[in-house]
């Protein structure tokens, strides 16, 4: 996680890094702002109708250099218990939407498209 | 295989991985009052019309996320997230009720018997997760209880109806479940073929393709918006328009398939954050400095906080709650969701429900309102400003939330998303009319930090705070 910071490139407003925990994050994000109020040119390709795809090329642009560490193997408990902790809050209520909606449209949609609907997302 | 391929869009391709995409409540609503408008006409078959709205609705997001309009997504501010957020708690829990109301109208005995599970689980669910807030226990204890809340009440909760006796025999309303990855309307196979459809309602479905897009436009981005609050540290790039491409693909995907429409949750998200989320003590700032070598009594020390202070941003949990879901089709896992009742999921509802409302913005300036000034803590920002402001406030959230919730008990809930994204412009245009820039500083914040907005070209100028 600690070559985060070496690879980026693009984006200058990285809040800081966990490092500085003693400073509340208040501050940080008023210090964010004004760092974006002197760069004038802030309002880019990616905001305007004109340049098809900018925005979608900026997103992918600035997340690829994270793209390995975000499968870096961590095995820690933590990622565990959040992924059972985030799957059942995500299955619990679909299953029941699910009942509701397989009663009111006449049995079109049941447990398996919403599990299925559910795992597509992922 | 396609399973397999169809699975885990998001968590493998997404640039927010943090956000959980799956099937939800408003996406349900708009399929059953689509399919209350569209069978009044029995010639139309309804997956095939479906699969033309995913068709039209997908071509809008590409459209949408090519030509760069998710940058419109900045003027969203906690106004709008907090009275969604607010509404979506109430549907859950409305759907709760809905579910006992049902269970009465069986027998009064199931009823009861359904009353009593429901409220069980809304009560034990809401003291673990309380618990795991409070100063009770060791660390360790507390997180896993706040894990593994939802697990243990739906097991306990479930097994409740089974106890031999007179609770087993109430014999109360369970989930349906029908064959292992097979549809639930067992004549048709996976993929739904879009020709079944005649010429004239290829183009009734653009209306409802126009309706789905707008209710995704606001629901994704909003949910995005709220897993990136401002009060989480992250620290890896966002992306709005990448992901609302790709939530095109889901849609388009989903149509084919005959699947309800996945998108971003909007608890689910922040829960995805919060579950990521690394807590440390952070040491006062007087006991940073080592002073004299005087041992403290434990019991002396003054109290620790914790803080967050890093999120785990990765791909794992969300790719592999994806997969998870997949795992559980099978029949085996299938029969274990048929223990199930329906008054725990009722329950699920209203603790979902109520864990929305109770930390919601309106409830907290609802509950300032009523709250004798002599007991409202000294630095809270509201006391800044006239009583009678945030009570204007409030009331404009809650009229705005009950014509969300009234709408979407007719059949004109299909105009839902148009409502919904009204309340953006309501914002930007009318709420700066009735309140000083200064009031709406206190009163509203943006829901994200600088990091994530950048992606949609950062605060408007109407937002931004002098």
């Amino acid at each position: 996680m600690d070559n985060l910071d070496s690879k980026n490139t693009n984006i200058s407003d990285l809040p800081p890094n966990n490092e500085s925990i003693d400073i509340p994050f208040d501050n940080q994000n008023v210090e964010d702002e004004n760092k974006i109020d002197t760069n004038s040119g802030y309002l880019s390709h990616y905001t305007s109708i004109r340049y098809p795809c900018a925005g979608m090329i900026r997103d992918v642009k600035i997340r690829l250099p994270y793209y390995l560490s975000d499968w870096k193997l961590t095995l820690s408990y933590r990622i565990f218990a959040a992924t059972i902790r985030i799957f059942f809050l995500n299955t619990i209520p679909a299953l029941a939407y699910s009942l509701d909606l397989y009663l009111r449209s006449n049995h079109y949609y049941g447990v398996n498209e919403a599990l299925l609907a559910s795992a597509l997302g992922g | 295989m396609t399973f397999f391929f169809s699975g885990i869009v998001f968590g493998v391709l997404a640039v927010q991985p943090i956000s959980i995409v799956g099937f939800t409540g408003l996406i349900s609503l708009f399929n059953y009052t689509t399919y209350n408008i569209i069978s009044r006409n029995s010639q139309v078959p309804y997956l095939s019309f479906m699969c033309w709205v995913a068709i039209w609705a997908a071509i809008l997001h590409w459209l949408i996320a090519i030509f760069n309009l998710v940058t419109y997504v900045r003027y969203m501010t906690n106004f709008t997230a907090e009275i969604f957020g607010f509404y979506v708690g109430a549907v859950y829990i409305q759907k709760g009720v809905d579910f006992i109301i049902d269970d009465f109208r069986e027998t009064s005995t199931k009823g009861f018997m359904s009353v009593l599970v429901a409220f069980g689980f809304f009560f034990s669910y809401w003291v673990l997760t309380h618990v795991s807030q409070s100063g009770y226990f060791t660390r360790t204890i507390r997180d896993f209880l706040i894990d593994y809340a939802m697990i243990i009440c739906v097991i306990f909760w479930s097994g409740f109806a089974y106890i031999p006796g007179n609770l087993r025999s109430t014999n109360i309303q369970r989930l349906a479940i029908t064959t292992a990855y097979q549809p639930t309307v067992s004549t048709r196979s996976w993929f739904v073929n879009p020709s079944d459809l005649s010429v004239g309602y290829v183009f009734i479905a653009i209306p409802f393709a126009i309706l789905v897009t707008a209710l995704f436009y606001f629901d994704h981005n909003v949910s995005s918006l709220t897993a990136q609050a401002k009060h989480y540290p992250l620290r890896k790039p966002a992306g709005f328009h990448w992901d609302f491409f790709l939530l095109g693909w889901t849609t388009i995907i989903a149509g084919f398939l005959g699947l309800p429409y996945p998108n971003a949750l909007v608890p689910q998200c922040a829960m995805h954050t919060d579950a990521l989320g690394q807590w440390k003590i952070v040491q006062p700032a007087e006991n940073q400095v080592p002073t004299a070598t005087v041992t403290i009594h434990k019991s002396r020390r003054p109290a620790r906080q914790y803080s967050l202070v890093k999120i785990k941003e990765q791909r794992f949990t969300n790719t592999c709650q994806g997969l998870i879901c997949l795992v559980t089709m099978t029949g085996p896992f299938l029969a274990c969701y048929a223990l199930i009742s329906r008054a725990v999921l009722a329950g699920v509802f209203i603790a979902i429900g109520w864990g929305s409302i109770e930390v919601s913005a309106i409830t907290r300036q609802a509950l300032d309102l009523v709250r004798d000034p002599n007991h409202m803590k000294i630095d809270d920002p509201l006391l800044q400003i006239s009583r009678k402001k945030i009570f204007l406030y409030t009331l404009t959230m809650l009229i705005s939330f009950g014509a969300l919730f009234g709408i979407s008990q007719t059949i004109a809930a299909i105009g839902f998303p148009i409502l919904v994204l009204l309340l953006i412009p309501f914002r930007i245009i009318v709420l700066t009319k009735w309140f000083t820039s200064e009031e709406l500083n206190i009163l509203d914040s943006p829901v994200a930090s600088t990091l994530p907005l950048d992606s949609i070209g950062g605060l408007p100028d109407v937002l931004k705070t002098s």
